[in-house]
């Protein structure tokens, strides 16, 4: 009587741990891993100051988004590039239209606290607010100002900024400040930054295509996916501003935004098994 | 009563209970044992049990080692009497048999002596070493001397496991998983899955609150069950009216509490207003004399309740009624016939923003009607057949309120020649700042009738002798749920007036308006039938072993009649219950059940393949508003684009509990449960034509290079809850003039989605930031203690009844604005990790005085709720720039003075 009581009780605790052990379950959409490689040349950006000097950054902290997509197919005789294919051209002036079944980003633009910095930071760049003035101050040539016009200096001043605007408590609330590893990190042998990256669920079809583009700033430090007009809104005593966000269609019209420096995937990378891991080298500098 | 032939059983088994239809929990069970003063049994006693909760008696001789058994005994308080020639008469009182307990009593009978009668009171067993369900049982006793709040709502939070308002959260499910049943039968509205009926708090004879563990026959739902058992009149007539004034407006205010910035955190109270008033009266009595008993009741409840800065107050009235026969023609035969009603209304009803000015006046009428038929047939002493039909329709109807002629309310009072509460659907409505309705229609109507036709039978067979003892009871129900919805706007227009400046629809400034299509109707229904059987086994007396399964079947349609949800759901039970010295003192459970949702209503509705079409248009104000989402004018079809994917799985639970109960000095049982709850494939939906940046901060695309949401609901294994509490209890009952009882509960519950369906998918990459976060339920510490106590001054009686309620803080998550959907919220943390809110408790106290009259029995009462003022969130949670906030007070304290009179 005893012994079966046990073994009961027993038999009962071991199926409530058991409980725990639940798995996840497919559903029904694949996530794909893989790399973006950008060649170690793309970093240096030209620039061109109010006054026409001009100077080359070479730092990839001056890399833009990466935007990727899975389309269908991709083909070369749309443009210079290596473009998905798109549908028919149904108005005047205006392209026509890719199908994105998928498609993800390495890096995103996110607010950097002042207003100057409206689309000119970007995620997984920068490891501190230092590293983000010192950016600016010594690469950009662009020191940021506070909303007295004075220089900002501090990091500390800089992060009590961002604390005050985007009512974080914390570093790691500010999405653009990674003090852990950034999006891309330079190659064995030197010849590339490499980002892991992944592109999450995506309806699988055989041959369906990996392909994207580097948004590369242009002379100014401005970046052709950004509008400047939507995002969150700031409301600060008197100061009313967007903080901007890349255009909510930049994988349906790539062409539309691919402009002079940008670094565009070669041909797309084939689909062949939801086990695949595509590799997209984003080697093809576009000139216009 | 002749005993049946073997086959007639079978029959009855396997042909009539599945024949006739239905299930339902509203009785108990009373058995024992006779033995002499040496301790073995006697055979061949005559056991009568009676009590004022049934008609006529029930008698039945005990079997060769003494034994009886009364099954499915309607709840009260019995006399057990045994007699036989050569022993003395012994009759125990008082013995208390609970809606889905086992009071097991012994009657120990001495030889025979001068004393002609022995007369014991004894309430029965302070531990029910045969059932598995945990929860508790609330008896009209109970409830009459605790500050319960007078409503059954309000009475649920004593049990342990249970948290939130009233639509509680149970077991860490939503709060709209739950099953509400009045007297055995499922009155849970079929659309939200939440309490539909109110009634009369006097005409409650028991609460049982079930929290887990349950058997077969109680349903399928993955939260918990509330079972309200009305009265059913006796053989004295008795009458009892109350009036009960509720008063919270002289409570001292707390000022509004801030942040460093000045940030209002929690409003202020003053000038918020708290009163509620109720009337109430019962009859019952005999029709007949143990053939016949009647009962009818009515209560009317109105409260006036209004936010902080809000002139007017929310105005509700509700009046409920309930009436219902109970005849006995044989001693066999019993019928019972309910009709239950609760019509209501609310004026003024917005009261969620504290800017809303109620210029425009809006109602909601409530309410619906419930009538049930129930057969009782005790077939024999050990069979019995309860069959019951029943149908549910509730109503909800918002519309505007042109006038009124209520000089109290005092707001658009109608002009001569105006007739009150004649609608207006032609006249555009118009909303202003923080959606003030700034004209003199309410914008848009909606009628809304939800239906429940349910017919159900059971089938219980007891003492059966198969290696041990076997009580077998076996079901089956169907149900039929409709919902039937109108809803449009007035004029099929809708006008925005950010500035509330003077109106002139001919310009298009400081406008922007909504033209939408015509109302629209949809329907949306659900089939579902269900059998259950379960068995009691008993191989030895001291072990019994509880296990069956019940199998439904549920068809969820849409508005197209497109089997939404088609789900075939299998819920296995099983608990072992020890008693190891056989004494009755002490209990060791292990049990374990599956409990599925076969989705509501509502799940069907988000389907549905039809709406409101919108085009917007916007005005001069947004000249300067400028969108590549949506530009200055986008259309919306009455058409829905949401898919379901194959292959859904319905909502389920594993539940798994281990626990002891023991009764460490007479009468005073304490114990300890563990329970941990596994629940997956929770409705969620996701959205499919979106590309989504890395953070889920911005779209990148379209693609079906439309603008536009495809949404898809699916049942993954991801959207899931772990639900894992830990419960220490206390309880001392059955003493004379004192009852006290208090549980602890330690909590925690994690998992992806709290209620379902859930848009927790939506944005893909979010799910990273989900899985394994705190949910709502977790609620850590959960305490509920409460007692009375009768001051001993016959016939001046002193009652005194307390309870103590504490939830500690649950957890909210942070968020962040995002590019897409116009600078809205997305998640930005791991689900619960940014804050919890404040502890909330209180301590209520309730007096009762009983006050000697000529005539019948006069009671006085007087409460304290929240005698701290401790201060409650109506709504806590976290604001667009990350602050956890109150938006308004819900409970100051009050005082309730009331006055009940009994014939």
């Amino acid at each position: 009587m005893h012994t079966s009581t046990t073994y009961t009780l027993l038999a009962s605790v071991g199926l409530l741990l058991g409980g725990c052990a639940y798995t996840e379950d497919a559903l029904n959409h694949f996530d794909f891993n893989g790399t973006v490689r950008i060649p170690v040349e793309a970093v240096q950006v030209e620039m061109r100051d109010d006054d026409n000097e001009t100077w080359t950054i070479d730092d990839p902290r001056a890399l833009g988004p990466v935007y990727m997509g899975v389309f269908p197919s991709v083909v070369d005789n749309l443009y210079d590039y290596s473009h998905p294919e798109i549908g028919p051209v149904t108005s005047d002036g205006q392209s026509g239209d890719a199908y994105p079944l998928g498609g993800n980003t390495v890096g995103r633009f996110e607010w950097g606290c002042y207003q100057q910095l409206i689309c000119q930071t970007v995620t997984g760049r920068y490891t501190s607010y230092d590293d983000v003035l010192e950016f600016f101050r010594d690469e950009v040539r662009d020191p940021i100002l506070d909303t007295n016009g004075q220089e900002v200096t501090s990091g500390i001043e800089y992060q009590e900024q961002c604390f005050e605007y985007k009512y974080a408590t914390a570093d790691y609330e500010i999405a653009f400040i990674d003090d852990g590893q950034l999006d891309f990190a330079l190659s064995s042998d030197g010849q590339y930054y490499e980002a892991e990256t992944w592109i999450p669920h995506v309806p699988y079809h055989e041959g369906m295509t990996v392909w994207g583009w580097a948004d590369m700033p242009s002379e100014g430090f401005g970046f052709t996916t950004c509008n400047s007009s939507i995002g969150e809104n700031v409301y600060y005593y008197e100061e009313q501003y967007d903080v901007g966000a890349n255009y909510s269609d930049v994988l349906n019209f790539p062409g539309t935004y691919i402009d002079h420096g940008d670094y565009v995937e070669n041909e797309g990378y084939v689909l062949t098994s939801t086990e695949d891991e595509f590799v997209l080298e984003l080697g093809f500098r576009y000139e216009d | 009563m002749p005993r049946l032939p073997f086959l007639l059983r079978v029959f009855l088994l396997l042909v009539v209970v599945p024949a006739s239809a239905f299930a339902s929990v509203t009785k108990g069970t009373l058995k024992g044992q006779t033995i002499d003063v040496g301790g073995l049994s006697i055979p061949g006693v005559l056991v009568t049990a009676q009590s004022e909760s049934m008609m006529g008696v029930r008698q039945m001789n005990t079997d060769p080692e003494g034994r009886f058994y009364f099954n499915d005994l309607p709840p009260g308080a019995y006399t057990v009497s045994a007699e036989k020639a050569g022993f003395a008469k012994v009759s125990k009182t008082s013995v208390v048999v609970s809606v889905g307990r086992v009071a097991n009593i012994t009657v120990e009978m001495p030889l025979a002596t001068a004393q002609e009668e022995i007369v014991v009171e004894e309430k029965g067993p302070a531990v029910d070493t045969e059932s598995a369900q945990r929860g508790s049982v609330l008896t009209k006793e109970f409830l009459e001397r605790i500050p319960a709040g007078r409503s059954y709502q309000s009475a649920v939070q004593m049990a342990a496991g249970v948290t939130g308002g009233a639509n509680p959260n149970i077991g860490g499910a939503s709060y709209n998983e739950n099953t509400y049943l009045l007297d055995g039968v499922n009155i849970t509205d079929p659309v939200t899955g939440t309490f539909s009926l109110n009634f009369n708090f006097d005409a409650i004879e028991q609460i049982q609150v079930l929290t887990t563990a349950f058997d077969p026959e109680y349903g399928y739902n993955l939260g918990g069950v509330v079972n309200v058992l009305t009265q059913s009149g006796g053989n004295t007539l008795d009458f009892v009216t109350g009036v009960y004034v509720t008063n919270g407006n002289w409570s001292p205010r707390l000022d509004a509490r801030y942040a460093s910035d000045g940030y209002e955190l929690a409003p202020t109270d003053f000038d918020s207003r708290f009163e509620l008033y109720r009337v109430g009266m019962m009859v019952s009595g005999p029709v007949v004399r143990d053939k016949a008993w009647f009962l009818a009741s009515y209560s009317m409840a109105r409260s006036l309740i209004a936010n902080v800065g809000i002139d007017l107050p929310r105005d509700f009235d509700g009046h409920y009624m309930l009436a219902k026969l109970t005849t006995q023609p044989s001693v066999s035969h019993r019928f019972t016939v309910l009709f239950q009603t609760d019509p209501s209304a609310i004026d003024n009803l917005d009261q969620g923003d504290r800017y809303v000015e109620p210029e425009a006046q809006y109602r909601q009428a409530q309410g619906g009607y419930f009538v049930s038929g129930q057969w009782d047939w005790y077939i024999s002493s050990d069979m019995y057949l309860e069959t019951k039909a029943n149908v549910q329709k509730s109503f909800l109807e918002v519309t505007g309120v042109p006038c009124t002629h209520n000089k109290d309310i005092g707001y658009h009072p109608c002009k001569p020649t105006e007739l009150e509460n004649s609608l207006d659907f032609v006249t555009p409505g118009r909303y202003g700042i923080n959606n003030a309705f700034d004209s003199d229609n309410f914008p848009y109507f909606v009628f809304d009738d939800r239906w429940r036709f349910n017919a159900s039978s059971k089938f219980s067979w007891n003492q059966i002798q198969m290696l041990g003892t076997h009580d077998i009871k076996a079901g089956v129900e169907v149900d039929r749920t409709l919902w039937d919805q109108l809803s449009g706007y007035n004029g099929n227009l809708l006008f925005y007036d950010l500035n509330q400046l003077s109106y002139n629809p001919d310009t298009l400034q400081n406008y922007y308006w909504i033209e939408v299509t015509a109302p629209y109707n949809f329907i949306a229904t659900a089939e579902h039938a269900g059998v259950f059987i379960q068995d009691v086994y008993k191989p030895i007396e001291n072990l019994t072993f509880r296990y069956g399964g019940r199998y439904d079947r549920q068809i969820t349609r849409n508005d197209q009649g497109d089997a939404i949800v088609d789900a075939h759901l299998w819920g296995p039970r099983v608990s072992v219950i020890w008693d190891p010295w056989a004494n009755q003192k002490t209990k060791l459970q292990a049990s374990f059940g599956r409990f599925n949702d076969g989705g509501r209503l509502a799940v069907a509705s988000y389907m549905s393949q039809s709406g409101l079409g919108q085009k917007l248009t916007l005005g001069e104000y947004f000249s300067n508003f400028t969108s590549d989402v949506a530009n200055n004018y986008f259309y919306v079809p009455n058409e829905n684009t949401n898919a379901i994917m194959d292959g859904t799985i319905a909502p389920r639970s594993d539940d798994f509990v281990v626990g002891f109960e023991r009764e460490v000095i007479q009468d005073l049982v304490i114990s300890t449960f563990f329970e941990g709850k596994f629940t997956r494939y929770i409705y969620a939906w996701d959205e499919l034509n979106l590309v989504w940046d890395e953070d889920g901060y911005n779209v990148l695309g379209y693609s079906n290079g439309t603008v536009e949401n495809l949404y898809r609901m699916r049942t993954p294994s991801i959207a899931r809850r772990d639900y894992y509490r830990l419960e220490l209890g206390f309880n001392k009952r059955s003493a004379d003039r004192w009852e006290t009882f208090g549980n602890y509960s330690y909590t925690f519950s994690r998992g992806t989605v709290q209620n379902s369906p859930s848009a927790f998918m939506q944005v893909p990459q979010e799910i990273e930031h989900y899985v394994n976060g705190y949910l709502p339920t977790d609620i850590r510490h959960d305490v509920a203690v409460g007692g009375w106590w009768d001051i001993p001054d016959d016939p001046w009686t002193t009652s005194v009844g307390f309870t103590v309620m504490l939830e500690s803080g649950y957890p909210l998550s942070r968020y962040y604005g995002t590019a897409y959907y116009g600078g809205g919220s997305l998640l930005k943390d791991t689900r619960g990790s940014y804050a919890r809110t404040e502890t909330w408790w209180n301590l209520n106290i309730l007096v009762r005085q009983d006050i000697p009259v000529r005539k019948g029995a006069l009671r006085a009462t007087g409460q304290l709720s929240n005698i701290l003022n401790n201060r409650t969130g109506e709504f806590a949670g976290i604001t667009g720039d990350n602050r956890w906030i109150i938006s308004s007070r819900l409970d100051p304290i009050q005082v309730q003075l009331g006055g009940e009179y009994t014939f």
